[in-house]
């Protein structure tokens, strides 16, 4: 079986039927019979073309709402594709949703041989491997205790200690397995490199892009239901946060088309402007030299409550390196036409030596809707005096043999600064 | 790794499923029906403490006071046949109205799981049935211990009774698997299979003969064809017959409890082929 594809899907697409919730009613449900009913058809996943081979482990991302569950719910066989085919060679469990299917009122040990099962392991195998799930979830004093008084920590490790036991064929996670304290953390990750050096082709969903990296080589990026970058994973990444910017731009686009009620939709231009502690705008920051961003917005509707979300992210690396937003309920006003908002973030610089872009956004009191945003602007960071190099100064202090060890300033590991 | 040729492989094309894979799938499925049944009957039973006793006491005593009420209204005097044919038939539609009621709604119940794994959907129907037959066994032993001691005989029928249970098991499992997958659609199953069942209780000769003893009030003739019709008559005749010794009409109530299993069986299987793998995306 070594070198053919583990899993093939071919012009896979996913549409979903939305009835109007009123539907469920059985009455107006046949008052309506033979008339148009008001249906909302979805594509979850359209054209989707994906190959993974035998023993390769792949990541899936994207962000809310752009397939991911619903290829996942297709590759584990819980749903049918609409259009294509969906192919999967070997046994497949999926893990998605850690603890599902456990029963509080049965004990840890009746609910290793259901939950064993039901994951798609045969009775004969949770029997062989019942010690070894046992001893993997350290609770064997508890066995014989129904499951609903356990606390969290003593579910979640016998849950991962069933999930983890399955070896199938083919693995299909829901985020990374890691739960529990450190060194349980860590257990569960020696056991993930084992299940990918036994050969197992694992596919996982996750919205942890870093640990991703380092456990995926290969990842698919979903966005609106279709496959938009296939390749190295971190190139995933970089394209996801493009696309997200992309998208959140088209749906501020969006809200001004269409206008709409007062919190609900709006449109609102916001500019922002970096400046130094003295209040003079600068393109290059030091480290350890305050970074303000002034944020000026105006409305052209009326807006209620408006969240502020910054974020900072390195030029050229997908993630982050730090985001944040104002607090729903923290602040209260309501602005619009000739009611601007004015807002000062102030940030206490302590990235490395880099360019680094920030965006700012304003949404709606939910958090839901983008009402705007600034295109990303960048600046840099100089780190000359920082012995240093990285993405954050973790201001380290070295002693060895109990002598502290002093770093000689002014050297610098990494970085470059502008000409 | 799985060796040999035994490799499984999902092959899905479209939303429906061909019956051929669907009962495949269930087949390798059926110790899955086994373990969810048990899990079932423990957890019910386990919070309370008399346990079991609970579901074999309940329709006895149901059965002990309907007796005793209408034994003087039906006609004096025949508390001695009453009582058993009464125990019998309260027992039986008690096991048919638990086992439809919860299994109407299983996939919606068990939509934690039923939405995030895949195994046939039509273990889920199973499962209430399947966890209710103890129950059923022990009360039909005690409905045979109330036969004896109001004077019944041992007699041959007897056999039979398995085969009574095994048709009440059909028919539950069958209706049900039908529901459930309506209830999907439309949560209103859940209060029409209530309604229905309330119906269905004084459709099916539990508290009236259907060929009554001489001086006995019995249903009037020109209802008896609906009666039979219902598919419930014939679970209940023929544990009857088993039980003790004769019932009315039970061939031609129990042909059409068959027929009945055998549509509903077309049915849920065509329904299932289309429906199977996206009856959860609505859960």
């Amino acid at each position: 079986m070594t070198g053919s594809d583990a899993i093939t899907l071919t012009g896979v697409g996913k549409r979903y039927t939305q009835t109007e919730q009123r539907d469920d009613v059985l009455l107006r449900r046949l008052a309506r019979l033979g008339r148009n009913r008001d249906r909302t058809e979805r594509w979850a996943l359209r054209d989707v073309d994906l190959r993974v081979a035998q023993g390769e482990t792949i990541g899936v991302i994207g962000r809310n709402g752009s397939g991911k569950t619903t290829l996942l719910r297709l590759l584990s066989g819980v749903s049918g594709p609409t259009t294509g085919r969906v192919r999967v060679v070997g046994s497949i469990a999926p893990l998605i949703g850690i603890g599902v299917g456990f029963n509080n009122e049965l004990t840890g040990r009746e609910n290793v041989f259901t939950n064993g099962r039901l994951l798609g392991m045969s009775a004969a195998k949770v029997r062989r491997d019942y010690d070894s799930i046992v001893a993997f979830s350290e609770i064997e004093g508890f066995l014989d205790t129904p499951v609903k008084f356990y606390s969290s920590g003593m579910f979640l490790r016998l849950a991962f200690a069933v999930a983890i036991h399955t070896e199938p064929d083919v693995l299909v996670l829901d985020e990374i397995l890691a739960v529990g304290d450190l060194a349980f953390q860590l257990k569960c990750m020696d056991r993930m490199r084992e299940i990918q050096a036994a050969g197992t082709t694992i596919v996982i969903v996750t919205h942890n892009l870093h640990t991703l990296d380092r456990t995926a080589p290969r990842a698919v990026l979903l966005s609106r239901g279709q496959v938009v970058y296939d390749g190295p994973t971190e190139q995933a990444i970089g394209r996801m946060h493009e696309v997200m910017q992309q998208e959140s731009r088209d749906r501020s686009d969006l809200a001004l088309q269409e206008g709409g009620g007062a919190t609900f939709l709006g449109g609102a231009e916001v500019r922002l402007d970096l400046v130094d502690d003295a209040g003079v705008r600068q393109r290059t920051f030091a480290t350890g030299e305050p970074l303000v961003v002034r944020v000026e917005a105006t409305f052209d509707e009326e807006v209620r409550d408006p969240l502020l979300g910054i974020m900072v992210a390195p030029v050229g690396l997908g993630s982050p390196a730090y985001s944040t937003f104002t607090v729903p309920g923290a602040y209260s006003a309501v602005h619009g036409p000739g009611r601007p908002l004015e807002a000062e973030v102030r940030l206490d610089n302590r990235l490395l030596a880099g360019g680094y872009t920030v965006t700012v956004a304003l949404h709606d009191a939910d958090g839901e809707v983008m009402v705007g945003t600034t295109p990303a602007e960048s600046f840099y960071v100089s780190s000359f005096d920082v012995h240093a190099s990285g993405l954050v100064d973790l201001k380290a202090a070295i002693s060895i043999g109990g002598r502290e060890v002093e770093a000689p300033s002014g050297s610098r590991l990494g970085g470059t600064p502008p000409t | 790794m799985t060796s040999g040729a035994a490799t499984p492989i999902l092959d899905l094309s479209g939303e429906r499923t061909p019956v051929r894979v669907l009962l495949r799938d269930l087949w390798r499925h059926r110790d899955l029906v086994r373990m969810l049944a048990e899990q079932d009957y423990r957890s019910r039973y386990r919070s309370a403490s008399l346990g079991l006793l609970w579901s074999i006491v309940l329709p006895l005593l149901q059965g002990l006071v309907i007796a005793v009420v209408f034994s003087r209204l039906i006609g004096g005097g025949q508390t001695g046949t009453y009582v058993p044919y009464v125990i019998t038939g309260v027992t039986t539609f008690g096991f048919l109205s638990q086992s439809l009621t919860a299994a109407a709604t299983s996939i919606v119940d068990s939509g934690a799981i039923a939405g995030r794994l895949y195994f046939p959907r039509l273990v889920l129907p199973t499962i209430a049935p399947s966890a209710n037959l103890p129950s059923l066994v022990v009360s039909l032993l005690l409905a045979e211990v109330v036969v004896l001691v109001t004077g019944g005989g041992v007699h041959p029928q007897l056999l039979l009774a398995p085969v009574a249970v095994a048709l009440a098991w059909a028919l539950v499992v069958s209706a049900g698997a039908l529901l459930t997958m309506l209830h999907v659609y439309s949560r209103d199953v859940r209060y029409l299979v209530q309604a229905g069942l309330l119906i269905l209780f004084y459709a099916t000769p539990i508290i009236y003969f259907l060929d009554a003893p001489a001086g006995v009030r019995s249903l009037p003739a020109g209802l008896v064809p609906f009666v039979l019709a219902n598919p419930a008559t014939g679970v209940v005749q023929l544990v009857r017959l088993a039980l003790t010794g004769s019932a009315a009409h039970v061939g031609t109530a129990v042909a059409i409890t068959c027929g009945w299993v055998a549509a509903l069986t077309v049915v849920v299987l065509a329904v299932y082929a289309r429906k199977e793998r996206v009856a959860c995306d609505r859960l």
